[in-house]
């Protein structure tokens, strides 16, 4: 039986009511997020069938291609998720330092001749069904990993304060950032950091620590720039957003196609598989990291609200199961996936909007792409371990 | 953990779900933004982005002579393009460099056509046309160095009889910026780069010859490669043009213009002491019951090849500004002339029809006449007693024209009608012929109105502004201010020929489409001369007595047209500063005529002495004749 309860006909205090037999793990399946989820799936299949199979018709090629290679990562994912749903969260706590070292292992073998450059980035590993991509593995053991930490800090010194979380957080996010950075693959090491600001505030580190952060960030940042570490295409594409007419064939060419195609797609759409800009390609990357252009652009705004409506609900359960979690490990985990989720998903909409830098980022569950889809499932598969033993 | 612990994790979870609400709110307004405040923006947007319209040229209807012999059709010409919308600004300077090195052209003249901004982008700019095709060879067999360069044959025009019958042909250059949106182009729709008939009949028959214009409406994707063709429309090849000439006869009257002028350029003239410059001269050919013109020559002439696929600047100089006897001009309209004593026929139908002079008259022909104080001189000095009607008109004598310019003087004076004017209309001078060919001359009747008009506006040129007797005596024997064009006098001779009916002249024939084939009407309701048969008559008689005993008597001397007769008229036309223009129009048979031939020379000497012996050897050529050597004769008007 799944729970659909819990927003309005059950309050929190009736828990205590509940018997034990009810308290399953496997009677206690979110059912909300399990949807939502299957929705935001469902919808990225289509949309990456609509969005890939012109050009291989145009190719001779079997226009489901990528369409039957994201049913098999999906089936990959489900396995993904499937696994994590068998042990309490809480024993796989002890594990999460060996999940962080296996990712920023795969982080450093990925750098050797053995990971894929593709457009001059090396961020795959072949492994024959699919390309790996570290990074995306690195996103679940870092959350895993910090909650780890963290929690059990709090545990033995009672309410967490001073500096020493953010200094932790900051370190475990230091070197696969570094090793993501030389990928490169900019998006990737702000999801690190983003979900580090996100894990910290719930785990109630005070403010001004994280202010002086963002302080010590920022002028790391400029010292980056000024010692010529960040490349220039990345410093381009981050800017381009801000003035995209002013260069339209080269960084902004891309940004005005993507914004084209979703303006043009109206309140309704065009319709699946009639949209001329995802049919034409004059979006790049439009079934991977564009593929919201294809959606905006075939179903219009309104499908635009279906996308983010879905997403919303993932994160209100995302929360809601931090916020169920009797142990603060659970609760920075399921927080720290909704952060994880949260940034995805606002800055890969927002850079095909123009509101966000052009920055590499997959859209979760949507974007085509084998690790990105496993990850996502194995993030929410955690979240929906602890949903299900909130009462053990 | 304690209650109040997690009391305060779940406040701070609220916060951080509040700050991903404020995330996902400001997606939902921005794409509120885009896809439904601005939708149409970006639709339009789409929409440019995908389609392209591209125009297909159509093939040129080919023109024909009477005959249908080809006298202008299309052939292929290899042309060599760069897409400069594929090249990076470093990559184009260096195709052009390399392009300019195996076309072996200056790069400077590609780079200039690579900045025509009146070809769309995604036009491909063509750079050089009729390449040698070992040249577009040697480009294909090593496309890597020369990367978005094409190759490819286009139709352009052809000129299987060389130059012949370049100024009546016309040559074709690309619609001109200002003209895209002319009257006489925007029905034809138009666009910058399409071309068109210049000059002559391409540019006359336009219309028919252009064809229709295919369009293409393709789907294109972001690296310009065409997805789909959404719509179709062929072009429409331009329809054929039979038109009046003869080729043969047109031949012939090029090379007997050519060579008379040659000939002519030996003479010694005496008053200027050099011998005949005669630069250049026209010549007509027409079918006096039609109006159908046979032939048209001009000299000097130019090749119309060179305007295929575009003439350059230095070459279009040569023919134009830098060469004194403007090759490009066609003087058998495009220039008028006084016409001396071919006039005469004219003044001589007034002169009957008014009662001034009668048919079987006789007039004294002094070496000269006092008339108002001035003296006015026969072409000879010597007094030649007493002259028939038919005699005057044969010796050309101009001292019986003028008494008779006199009389018509004193009825104007008396009661403003311009007779002799009203004459030179009946006869089509004055105003334009209505051929179909462009920038024809209108010529000139000179009378008061004009000379009031000219007053006022060149008073220095012009000085009086009251008509004088001397201007209507001058003009009895076509000099003054009276202007024709070859043409003008062919088609007036014409008039009396036919028995008193100018038609309009014409060059178009027929129109064929495929096996299709319609008339074009060329009946623009013919005029008459109204001048009585009798009179008519008395002034054939006399044209032919002209080629008999009279002025041009010697030139046909011994010539196998004297069995069938040629009637004709010599004229020597004075201009202040300059040799005498040479004139000759005549019409054969006399009898039953069939053709009318209308000679004019610059500064070539007199009518009888180098225009009638032209004349003479276009008529043996038409009548098929072994056409005689050209002799110059004594200097005769």
């Amino acid at each position: 039986m799944t729970d659909f309860a819990g927003f309005g006909s059950r309050n929190y205090a009736s828990r205590d009511r509940i018997s034990m037999s009810s308290k399953a793990p496997i009677r206690h399946v979110d059912g909300w997020l399990m949807l939502a989820v299957m929705g935001l799936t469902a919808v990225g299949c289509i949309a990456i069938r609509s969005a890939s199979a012109p050009l291989l018709n145009v190719n001779g090629e079997d226009p489901d291609y990528y369409l039957k290679r994201q049913l098999i990562f999906f089936s990959l994912a489900t396995v993904a998720f499937g696994l994590t749903l068998l042990v309490d969260y809480r024993q796989l706590q002890p594990y999460a330092p060996f999940l962080y070292g296996a990712a920023l292992f795969l982080l450093l073998v990925v750098l050797t001749p053995l990971g894929q450059t593709v457009k001059g980035a090396q961020r795959w590993i072949n492994l024959g069904v699919f390309q790996l991509q570290p990074a995306e593995v690195m996103k679940i053991g870092y959350i895993m990993f910090l909650a780890a930490v963290l929690s059990r800090e709090r545990r033995q010194e009672g309410p967490i304060s001073g500096a020493t979380p953010v200094v932790q957080a900051m370190l475990l996010a230091a070197v696969p950032v570094f090793l993501i950075y030389l990928q490169p693959d900019l998006g990737s090491s702000l999801v690190l950091v983003a979900v580090a600001f996100a894990v910290l505030l719930v785990a109630g580190v005070q403010v001004r620590w994280m202010v002086l952060v963002v302080v010590a960030g920022l002028a790391m940042g400029g010292v980056a720039l000024k010692l010529d570490v960040v490349h220039q295409y990345q410093i381009e594409r981050l800017t381009a957003f801000m003035d995209s007419e002013a260069d339209p064939q080269r960084t902004g060419f891309n940004l005005e196609q993507s914004k084209i195609a979703i303006g043009s797609g109206g309140f309704g759409g065009k319709g699946w598989g009639k949209g001329t800009q995802t049919n034409l390609a004059y979006v790049p990357e439009q079934r991977t990291d564009f593929i919201f252009t294809a959606i905006g652009e075939e179903q219009g705004f309104l499908g635009g609200v279906v996308i983010l409506s879905l997403f919303s609900v993932v994160l209100w359960r995302c929360i809601r199961t931090a916020m169920l979690s009797k142990d603060l490990f659970g609760a920075l985990v399921a927080g720290g996936v909704a952060a994880m989720l949260a940034f995805q998903l606002f800055v890969n909409i927002g850079m095909t909007i123009g509101i966000m830098p052009i920055t590499g980022i997959p859209l979760p569950f949507v974007s085509y792409g084998g690790t990105s889809l496993i990850t996502s499932f194995a993030g929410v598969g955690v979240v929906m371990n602890i949903h299900m033993r909130r009462f053990v | 953990m304690s209650q109040a612990a997690l009391g305060t994790t779940r406040i701070r979870l609220a916060f951080l779900g509040a700050i991903f609400a404020s995330l996902i709110a400001t997606l939902v307004l921005r794409l509120y933004f885009l896809q439904v405040l601005n939708s149409d923006e970006f639709a339009a947007g789409a929409e440019r982005n995908q389609i392209r319209l591209v125009q297909e040229e159509p093939a040129r209807g080919q023109i024909l002579d009477r005959n249908g012999e080809v006298l202008v059709t299309n052939g292929m010409s290899l042309v060599v393009s760069i897409k400069r919308q594929e090249l990076s600004p470093e990559q184009l300077t260096q195709v052009s460099e390399r392009l300019a090195q195996a076309l072996g052209v200056p790069v400077d003249d590609i780079n200039k056509r690579l900045e025509d901004r009146t070809l769309s982008a995604f036009t491909p700019v063509p750079v050089a046309e009729n390449v040698p095709e070992d040249t577009v060879v040697y480009i294909r067999e090593h496309q890597e160095q020369f990367p978005g360069v094409e190759t490819k044959a286009q139709p352009t025009r052809v000129y299987p009889q060389q130059k012949l019958a370049s100024h009546l042909l016309g040559y074709l250059g690309e619609i001109l910026p200002e003209q895209v949106d002319d009257e006489r182009y925007k029905e034809l729709q138009y666009r910058p780069g399409s071309v068109i008939g210049r000059g002559g009949i391409e540019y006359a028959y336009e219309k028919y010859l252009h064809g229709t214009e295919g369009l293409r409406k393709l789907e294109v994707d972001s690296s310009g490669e065409v997805r789909r063709v959404l719509a179709r429309r062929e072009p429409k090849k331009g329809l054929d043009l039979v038109t009046t000439i003869d080729a043969r006869i047109q031949k012939v009257t090029e090379e007997s213009l050519a060579r008379g002028l040659e000939k002519a350029r030996n003479i010694y003239h005496p008053e200027s002491r050099k011998k005949y410059l005669a630069p250049a001269g026209g010549v007509v050919v027409m079918d006096p019951r039609s109006g159908e013109i046979i032939a048209m020559a001009s000299f000097p002439d130019y090749d119309p090849g060179a305007f295929v696929g575009g003439i350059s600047q230095a070459e279009y100089d040569e023919l134009t500004t830098k060469n004194p006897a403007f090759p490009l001009l066609n003087r058998g309209i495009q220039a008028a002339y006084a016409p001396g004593s071919t006039f005469k026929p004219v003044t001589a139908a007034a002169a009957l029809e008014t009662g001034v002079a009668q048919v079987n008259g006789r007039y004294a022909c002094p070496g000269s006449v006092r008339i108002a104080d001035r003296t006015f001189r026969n072409w000879k000095t010597t007094d030649s007693g007493m002259l028939t009607f038919n005699q005057a008109m044969a010796d050309s004598c101009d001292t019986i024209f003028y008494p008779w310019g006199l009389e018509f003087y004193r009825t104007f004076r008396n009661n403003k009608t311009e007779v002799l004017q009203d004459y030179a209309r009946r006869f089509g001078f004055g105003r334009r012929t209505g051929v179909e060919l462009p920038f024809e001359k209108a010529g000139r009747v000179p009378d008061e109105g004009w000379l009031k008009a000219v007053n006022k506006e060149l008073p220095e040129a012009f000085p009086y502004a009251t008509w004088l007797p001397g201007y209507t005596i001058n003009m009895s024997i076509g000099q003054g201010d009276v202007l024709a064009t070859p043409l003008q006098l062919a088609n007036a001779y014409a008039a009396i020929a036919n028995g008193g009916i100018l038609h309009r002249p014409h060059l178009g024939l027929k129109l064929r489409d495929g096996n299709e084939e319609r008339t074009i009407n060329n009946e623009s309701k013919p005029r008459s001369v109204a001048v009585s048969p009798a009179n008519l008559a008395a002034i054939q008689g006399s044209l032919e007595a002209v080629t008999t005993v009279g002025t041009a008597a010697s030139t046909f001397v011994n010539s196998p047209l004297n069995a069938i007769g040629v009637a004709g008229k010599t004229g020597t036309a004075e201009f202040a500063g300059k040799q005498p223009f040479a004139w000759f129009a005549a019409y054969a048979p006399a009898r039953d005529p069939q053709y009318v031939v209308a000679v004019m020379l610059e500064e070539g000497g007199h009518g009888g002495e180098t225009a009638a012996p032209i004349a003479r050897r276009i008529f043996e050529g038409i009548f098929e004749f072994e056409p005689a050597e050209i002799t110059p004769q004594a200097a005769v008007d």
